[in-house]
C-alpha cells in the first residue's frame, strides 16, 4: 500500500474521533442554510459560506495537529510530499462526502435552476477551504492566531460587497460567484470567473505552504 | 590486603558494591568503608580481574554489578598461594599452628 | 557538607586528576547507590572527597582510558553551533561529539537551549551558525507531544513502521514488544491524547525506536514517568548502548548524569 494512503486513512480516523468538533462544524453550514431558507439564492450562498468557514477550520486544525507528529514521521523515513498529499487526500475525501451531502440536501429541499451547479459550488468551495486552512496552518503555529485569521477572512467575506472589485482578493470570492451562477444563471454569475478564481486561490495557498515548508527545512547537513 | 579478599568474595556470583561491603563485614573483616572498597574494585577492574555491567537498581540509581573474570580467577588462585606461603612462614616465626 | 556537595567536590577532584567523564559518572552513581542503601553521610563512608578522589584516581590509573575505544567515527558532531530567537541568543558556539555507544546527557538550567540543540541535531531546526553532521538515522522524542492525540498507539506504530517496509501487523507487534520493555501494554491503550504524560512519552520513545536509528535524541524523556518506568527506560538505553546505539538525552534530573557516558553542561548560552 502506498504510504500516502495510510496517512490519508489516519487523517480520516483522527478527524472522525473529534466527534464534537466535527459535529459543530457540520451543523454550522446547515444552521446558516436554515436561517436564510426563505430565499433560495441567499440560502444556497449562506450554506457555501458555512462550508468555507467550517472546512477551512477543520483543515487548519488538521495542519496544526500534524505539526506534532509529521516532523517525527519525516525523521522515520516519510517524505514530506507523501505526508502532505496523504493528509490532503484524507481531508479532501471527507470534504467531498460532506459537500456532496449538502448538495443533495439543497437539491431535495429547494427548487434550484441548476442542482449540479450548486454541488459544484460546494465542492469547489470545499477544495479552496482545504487549501486556505492548510496555508493558514503553515503560517501560524498556534491555534489562537490561526483561528482569528480564519474569523477575519470569514468576516470580510460576509460583509464585503461582491460587486466591489477589491472583494476579489478574498479567497472565497469564487464561492459566491459560483453560487450566483448556479442559482440565478450565467447572466449574473460566471462559471469561468469562479473556476479561475478558485484555481488561483488554490495555487496561491499552495505557494504559501511550499514556501513555509522550505523555510522550515534545514540545509542538507545530514550524511549517511 | 583488601584486593584478594574482594576477589574471593565476588566469587562465582555477581555482586555490587554495597552488597560486597556486607559480605566483607560478614566474613569478619570488619566494616569496610566505601572509601576503600570502590578504589579496590576500580583497580581490580582495571587489571581485568573483574568485569562489570550496569543495571537498573530497585528504584534508585543504577547499579554496577561485578563478576570475576578468568584472569581474576587465576589471580585469586595465585594470591591465595602467596598468602598461604606467607602465612605459614609468619606462623612458623610466631610459633603458632595454622589450620588451613 | 551535604552529600550533593560532597559528590560535586568528588567529581571536581576526579576531573582535576584527569579521570575520564565516563569513570567520573560511574563513580558518582556507585557512590550514590551505596549511600542510598547504607544510609549515613558520604563523609562517614568515604572520607573527605579529596582523599577518596585521589585513591580512586590512583586505582583507575589517573588519565584512564575511556571505557570504550573511541576509534569509531562520531555519529553526531556539532561544531560551533549558535542560534538566536528574535535576537535573543539561545545557543552560543556549542560543540559536542557523540560516538557509537555513547549516551551523552545534556544538562543545564531551563531555557539553556537543550531542547533547541536537540531539535537542531534532529534537523527540525536550523542553526544560525556552525555545522552539524549526523551519521545514520536519528529518532527524536520531544519533551511533550510528538504524537497524534487522536490516534491509538497501534495506529502510530503502523505510521512509523510504514517507511521501514513493515506491514501493519509487523509494525504493531514490534511496537507492542518495545512498549512491553518499558512496562507498558500498548495494545490495550486508548488514543494518545488520553494517555498520562509519562505514558505518552513512552509512546514517543517506542515510535522513535521502531526505526532502530543510530542515534536517539531524547528531550527530558522521563518527565512524568514513575520510578519504575525511568529505570526501565535506562535499562533499555543501556541495552541500546551495548548494541552500539548512541543517545543524546537532555535532563535536569541529577540522577541522569550518573547514568551517562558523557555529560555536557549547557549553561546560559554557552557550553562549558
Amino acid at each position: 500500500m502506498s504510504h500516502w494512503l495510510l496517512r490519508a486513512e489516519t487523517t480520516l480516523v483522527a478527524l472522525a474521533r473529534r466527534r464534537l468538533a466535527v459535529g459543530i462544524l457540520v451543523m454550522m453550514p446547515i444552521a446558516f442554510y436554515l436561517v436564510t431558507h426563505d430565499s433560495v439564492g441567499r440560502s444556497v450562498r449562506a450554506l457555501a459560506f458555512g462550508v468555507s468557514w467550517a472546512v477551512s477550520t477543520i483543515a487548519f486544525f488538521a495542519a496544526v495537529s500534524a505539526r506534532e507528529i509529521e516532523p517525527r514521521l519525516w525523521l522515520a523515513g516519510w517524505t514530506r510530499t507523501d505526508l502532505m498529499i496523504g493528509r490532503l487526500i484524507g481531508l479532501g475525501g471527507a470534504v467531498l462526502a460532506l459537500t456532496g451531502g449538502f448538495g443533495l440536501l439543497v437539491a431535495l429541499d429547494q427548487e434550484v435552476r441548476n442542482e449540479w451547479g450548486v454541488a459544484l459550488d460546494y465542492a469547489v468551495t470545499g477544495a479552496v477551504a482545504v487549501a486556505v486552512g492548510t496555508a493558514v496552518g503553515a503560517l501560524f503555529d498556534r491555534e489562537m492566531e490561526g483561528t482569528l485569521i480564519l474569523f477575519f477572512l470569514a468576516g470580510m467575506q460576509a460583509i464585503a460587497n461582491p460587486f466591489d472589485a477589491w472583494s476579489r482578493v478574498l479567497p472565497f470570492w469564487s464561492s459566491r460567484e459560483l453560487g450566483t451562477w448556479a442559482v440565478d444563471g450565467p447572466e449574473t454569475g460566471s462559471l469561468a470567473d469562479g473556476l479561475v478564481h478558485a484555481s488561483l486561490a488554490i495555487v496561491v495557498c499552495g505557494g504559501i505552504v511550499g514556501l513555509a515548508e522550505i523555510a522550515r527545512q534545514r540545509p542538507a547537513l545530514r550524511s549517511g | 590486603m583488601l584486593d584478594p579478599c574482594v576477589l574471593a568474595l565476588v566469587g562465582d556470583d555477581e555482586t555490587y558494591g554495597y552488597e560486597l561491603a556486607g559480605r566483607l563485614g560478614d566474613a569478619g573483616l570488619g566494616p569496610v568503608k566505601g572509601g576503600s572498597l570502590y578504589p579496590s574494585l576500580a583497580r581490580l577492574e582495571k587489571h581485568g580481574f573483574l568485569a562489570s555491567q550496569w543495571r537498573a537498581g530497585d528504584g534508585g540509581p543504577g547499579r554496577k554489578y561485578y563478576t570475576l573474570t578468568d584472569r581474576g580467577r587465576s589471580e585469586l588462585r595465585e594470591q591465595s598461594r602467596i598468602w598461604a606461603a606467607f602465612a605459614s612462614r609468619v606462623s612458623s616465626v610466631l610459633d603458632v599452628e595454622v589450620h588451613p | 557538607m551535604n552529600d550533593e556537595t560532597w559528590l560535586d567536590c568528588l567529581d571536581h577532584e576526579l576531573h582535576a586528576a584527569g579521570v575520564s567523564p565516563e569513570n567520573r559518572a560511574s563513580a558518582r552513581v556507585e557512590t550514590e547507590g551505596f549511600l542510598q542503601e547504607a544510609g549515613g553521610s558520604a563523609l562517614e563512608h568515604f572520607g573527605p572527597p579529596t582523599t577518596y578522589a585521589s585513591h580512586l584516581a590512583d586505582a583507575l590509573g589517573g588519565r584512564s582510558r575511556p571505557q570504550r575505544p573511541r576509534t569509531a567515527a562520531p555519529v553526531v558532531s556539532v561544531d560551533g553551533v549558535s542560534k538566536s530567537y528574535r535576537s535573543r541568543p539561545v545557543l552560543n558556539d556549542v560543540s559536542l561529539t557523540v560516538s557509537p555507544g555513547d549516551v551523552v546527557v545534556l544538562t543545564g538550567p531551563n531555557g539553556a537551549g537543550k531542547s533547541t540543540l536537540l531539535r537542531i541535531i534532529a534537523g527540525l531546526d536550523r542553526a544560525d551558525r556552525g555545522q552539524v553532521t549526523v551519521e545514520g538515522a536519528v529518532g527524536y522524542v520531544p519533551q511533550r507531544g510528538g504524537v497524534d492525540p487522536h490516534l491509538r498507539p497501534g495506529e502510530h506504530f503502523e505510521l512509523f513502521g510504514a517507511p521501514l517496509g513493515l506491514t501493519r501487523r509487523q509494525a504493531r507487534s514490534e511496537g507492542n514488544r518495545l512498549a512491553r520493555e518499558l512496562g507498558w501494554d500498548a495494545a490495550a491503550a486508548p488514543v494518545a491524547g488520553a494517555l498520562s504524560g509519562g505514558t505518552a512519552q513512552k509512546l514517543a520513545v517506542v515510535t522513535a525506536l521502531l526505526r532502530q536509528p543510530q542515534t536517539l535524541l531524547l528531550d527530558e524523556p522521563y518527565q512524568g514517568m514513575d520510578a519504575d518506568s525511568q529505570q526501565r527506560l535506562w535499562a533499555l538505553l543501556w541495552a541500546w548502548q551495548e548494541g552500539g546505539g548512541s543517545a543524546v538525552v537532555s535532563s535536569h534530573a541529577s540522577d541522569a548524569l550518573s547514568k551517562a557516558s558523557t555529560v555536557v553542561e549547557i549553561e546560559g548560552s554557552t557550553l562549558r
